[in-house]
């Protein structure tokens, strides 16, 4: 029945085809190895344990894949179909060769035919195969029917399809016609029903033409399989082979910490990610791994508001770039240090051997506008079913504009200067930070109540912001009221660094960190309150690189506790619909979404409803990332959108669809009908309140929906 | 080329100022200190005139303690090539300072001068004028526009004078002040920082310049301002119409 049994010549086409199509394969690995090369060292290999526990969870139980049910499943049954099918692709190939050695070779391991792994692994075959067809149903269905935004079309992907769907079949009629010629015994059909069935279709057919028919369908496997192989690595599908290692190689840090640049290195004449070689290898693999599936973009902030921002794009650009100019990179990269002058050959000048000139990766592969884009809000980490690091790529080639060229929005420069010289990016005197207390008696500053248990980090905008004053002086009132030994440091506060170092300015973040740090060591700090997710990430995830070691609450999640023993007692009903936005640093970086919404259950009368984006999907105030302080000129304004969100589900109608922006700011004629009660927006996040505060006040809704901290609807609720 | 710039160390008038309760003077306890902003107009705009080419040297010159030093060294983080500290502990007037640049000005020679039109601390808006008197050199002060001439000899210069602009042309050499819309200055990076602790900062002590260091300004006193009086609240427009007609009169 096999062909290559039955003619030396097709023995030597089916070896030569194997050793082609591996042999091109071969070579191609070889090009995206040196490519890798190009990138910077960086380790990825420490505690193997946690990082297979990662790979099982991500890549073979396709839990973030899963994360979206249509797509999801599609994959899993797909990918899944392939664990399975790829030991009978083995066998299929082994077979060509010989089925001398074969047999005895499953049976030695317990597969052979007749044995119980074996029967099971027929069974398994046969209905994954079925399994990877509806999974290919669905993704025809999606590409060509469907047709969601976030995907790329393209005839290639349609053809992969199609390769799959094809081996697949070929592999149904060969057994088929196994059993059709008894070459496989009958009573074995029940384990394989589906190639039994295949079988069926063509048993009228003579011997001879079903002979025929199942060597067509031996080649044809074959040189799909092959094909298929070598399409891998130039396309897409590379993902294939690149995102199993992808998810082993993820970052185990905590997702709230950013690298530290070692700033002390007097040479260096280039900081953050500029050229391609600044790219570490791993930065490389992951555009390797981008599989073009757009989930990144779904609930960008940025993107979702036509701003030029696509980590899809990134990927895919900075890989193509790669690909195209491959060849001088590494050129460069092996030049002697000194002679690779112009960093590393990139920008513009002349290519050298008629080779076009390699672009600048920062600037002209990603534009400027690009990463200024970003809110950091991490979504598209957090959506990424093979685990690519977006967000701290973009922060790092930030970085390179902000310390190395000092190219940046212009109105950062305020912010900078004011960071640097009064440590809050509103650049108000140092020695006002605490002037929001005057004429207030018994505060309790550390400098006179040394012996506190908690330090209460009043932040940047709880000092500065008259709307956020408010909720400092709500938060004392708990604080008061939960009887617990607190203290707050006053003009000794100091900007916690958070806007500085997400917007690429590591120096003045690491000089910022130094002063806090030195200051909590002065009052032996031990435990931090903070109303402010931004201090409360950095804190707790980035200080311990600085030698700052603290126990780190968000308020919410201390006046949870409170609530929960008997502490603090709520007795006033806050009346009227309420809806919680998550704040991406309490959310999605430090999963901290259950205490705010315990909180607003536990105090009377709050009906609380969630957004359609709620918890890991919630869409971002537009603040984050140093975005507060940059104003927004393209594209539609990110709290506008999420405003609109909150209001929908306020007056009741919980869908996606938010009404459309309205023309300018004018309140009568866009006052969406709100039903029934007053309603909150209640926010957990210095930020996030202002933006969507704002939002309130463009629709001109104001005077109906309230925005608020929960601190300050606890406050309320106090007995 | 050679371009002399001035970076004067001066509290942060972000800060809140408190006069001592004598009124000798501002408490300085907790002060934060910056280099004067007119005076970073002024290296931004040596610095742009180095970068268009020609090959200018930027000096920094800055008087004052030890404390000076750091304000001289966020010029030389901006791009300046080097330094000069004039040692000075005790408290100068525009005319000493004035004296002390012109001295520095004989040792360097450089083709001009760019100083800050005045400083945030003081206010004096003086120094300039004197230097350009001592030295016997055109000024041109409150640039907001500086045009170099061909043969960097002199320069064409728009000064913002109340109720419009003049351009004036001055030959060098010349003393050149920098009013606010001159230019942006720029963010130094960080390779400009590092550089900068490897940059030349020559101190000279002011004893060693020959200069009367005794401040011709004779200081009386310091006073805070009045504090504003709290507002009222009316009830409606009508009274607040009529309370501005009656009590304010301005309408």
């Amino acid at each position: 029945m096999i062909p290559t049994h039955e003619s030396a010549f097709s023995m030597v086409a089916f070896a030569a085809v194997i050793a082609v199509g591996l042999a091109v394969f071969a070579r191609t690995l070889w090009k995206r190895w040196e490519i890798l090369t190009i990138g910077k060292p960086e380790d990825r290999f420490s505690n193997p344990g946690a990082r297979i526990a990662n790979m099982l969870r991500v890549a073979i139980f396709q839990s973030k894949i899963l994360n979206e049910f249509q797509a999801g499943i599609m994959h899993a049954l797909i990918f899944w179909g392939f664990c399975v099918v790829s030991l009978n692709t083995t066998i299929f190939v082994a077979e060509g060769f010989s089925n001398e050695l074969l047999p005895k070779v499953l049976h030695a391991v317990g597969l052979g035919s007749g044995q119980v792994m074996g029967n099971l692994y027929a069974v398994s075959k046969d209905v994954f195969e079925v399994l990877v067809i509806v999974g290919l149903a669905i993704a025809f269905y999606r590409r060509l029917v469907l047709r969601p935004d976030r995907l790329t079309y393209s005839f290639e992907a349609n053809l992969i399809l199609l390769f799959i769907f094809v081996l697949m079949v070929s592999d149904f009629f060969m057994f088929g016609i196994k059993l059709n010629s008894r070459e496989l015994p009958a009573e074995f059909a029940k384990y394989i029903p589906v190639s039994a069935a295949f079988g069926s279709f063509v048993k009228g057919w003579s011997q001879g033409a079903q002979h025929t028919f199942y060597a067509v369908n031996f080649w044809v496997h074959l040189v799909v399989l092959f094909t298929f192989l070598n399409m891998l690595p130039l396309s897409k599908h590379f993902h294939v082979i690149t995102s199993i290692p992808n998810t082993y190689f993820a970052s185990l840090e905590p997702k709230g910490r950013l690298s530290k640049m070692n700033l002390e290195d007097e040479n260096a004449t280039s900081f953050g990610t500029g050229q391609f070689a600044d790219l570490s290898w791993k930065n490389i693999f992951d555009t390797y791994t981008c599989t073009e599936c757009g989930r990144c973009q779904t609930v960008c902030p940025a993107y979702e508001t036509k701003k030029p921002l696509s980590d899809k794009e990134i990927n895919q650009n900075i890989k193509h770039a790669l690909y195209d100019h491959a060849a001088a990179l590494l050129d460069a990269k092996r030049r002697p240090a000194g002679e690779a002058a112009g960093g590393a050959g990139e920008g513009g000048g002349e290519g050298g051997d008629g080779q076009p000139a390699v672009p600048t990766l920062n600037g002209e592969v990603v534009k400027e506008e690009t990463l200024w884009a970003c809110t950091t809000c991490r979504w598209c980490d957090e959506a990424c079913p093979v685990t690519i690091e977006n967000v701290p790529r973009i922060v790092d080639m930030r970085r390179y504009l902000v310390l190395t060229e000092s190219k940046f929005p212009k109105e950062l420069t305020a912010v900078f200067k004011g960071l640097e010289n009064q440590s809050n990016p509103w650049g108000i005197g140092s020695n006002k930070r605490q002037d929001w207390a005057e004429g207030m008696e018994g505060l309790k500053w550390a400098s006179e109540n040394p012996d506190f248990e908690y330090l209460y980090w009043v932040g940047c905008a709880g000092s500065f912001d008259d709307r956020n004053k408010k909720v400092t002086l709500a938060m004392l009132k708990i604080l008061d009221a939960a009887g617990v030994k607190y203290a707050m440091l006053g003009n000794e506060e100091g900007c916690c660094g958070d806007s500085a170092r997400r917007l690429g300015n590591e120096y003045l973040f690491q000089s910022l960190v130094q002063a806090n740090v030195e200051i909590f060591n002065t009052y032996k700090v031990k435990k931090i309150i903070t109303t402010c997710p931004h201090g409360y990430n950095t804190f707790k995830n980035e200080y311990p690189q600085f030698g700052g070691n603290y126990e780190v609450f968000h308020h919410t999640e201390l006046i949870a506790q409170w609530i929960g023993d008997g502490k603090l007692k709520l007795a006033n009903a806050v009346e009227g619909a309420c809806t919680y936005h998550d704040s991406c640093f309490l959310g999605r970086y430090n999963e901290v979404y259950e205490p705010p919404r315990d909180i607003l259950k536990a105090v009377p009368g709050v009906g609380l409803k969630e957004m359609p984006q709620n918890r890991m999907r919630s869409f971002c105030c537009g603040a984050g990332g140093g975005r507060m302080w940059l104003e927004e000129t393209i594209g539609e304004r990110i709290n506008r959108k999420r405003t609109a969100e909150a209001l929908s589900v306020l007056s009741g109608d919980a869908t996606l669809k938010v009404p459309p922006e309205p023309p300018a700011r004018s309140g009568e004629m866009n006052r969406p009908a709100l039903a029934g009660p007053d309603g909150h927006i209640a926010t957990a996040c210095p930020f996030c309140l202002i933006m969507l505060d704002d939002g309130v006040k463009d629709k001109g809704v104001e005077e109906k929906v309230k925005t608020l901290d929960i601190a300050e609807i606890v406050a309320r609720s106090l007995a | 080329m050679k371009i002399l710039v001035t970076s004067k160390r001066v509290t942060d008038p972000d800060m809140k100022i408190k006069v001592k309760a004598d009124g000798t003077g501002i408490v300085t306890d907790g002060m934060n200190y910056k280099v004067n902003p007119f005076d970073e107009i002024a290296i931004e705009e040596a610095l742009r005139i180095k970068e268009k080419g020609g090959g200018a040297e930027v000096v920094v010159v800055g008087i004052g303690g030890k404390d000076a030093a750091l304000e001289i060294r966020s010029g030389l983080a901006m791009g300046a090539d080097r330094g000069i500290h004039v040692l000075c502990e005790q408290a100068v007037d525009s005319s000493v300072v004035a004296q002390i640049l012109a001295k520095v000005y004989e040792t360097e020679k450089p083709d001009f001068v760019i100083m800050g039109k005045q400083a945030v601390d003081d206010d004096s808006n003086q120094a300039a004028q004197m230097l350009a008197g001592a030295l016997g050199v055109p000024q041109a002060c409150f640039a907001s526009k500086v045009e170099l001439a061909g043969d960097a000899k002199s320069a064409r210069v728009t000064r913002e004078v109340d109720g419009g602009l003049e351009t004036i042309e001055v030959t060098f050499p010349a003393v050149l002040t920098a009013d606010l819309r001159l230019n942006e200055p720029r963010y130094a990076s960080l390779p400009g920082i590092m550089k900068a602790k490897k940059k030349k900062i020559d101190e000279i002590p002011v004893a060693s310049l020959g200069v009367d260091t005794n401040p011709r300004v004779k200081f009386v006193k310091m006073t805070e301002p009045p504090t504003r009086k709290a507002g009222v609240k009316v009830a409606d427009v009508p009274t607040l119409v009529q309370k501005l007609k009656e009590e304010a009169k301005v309408i």
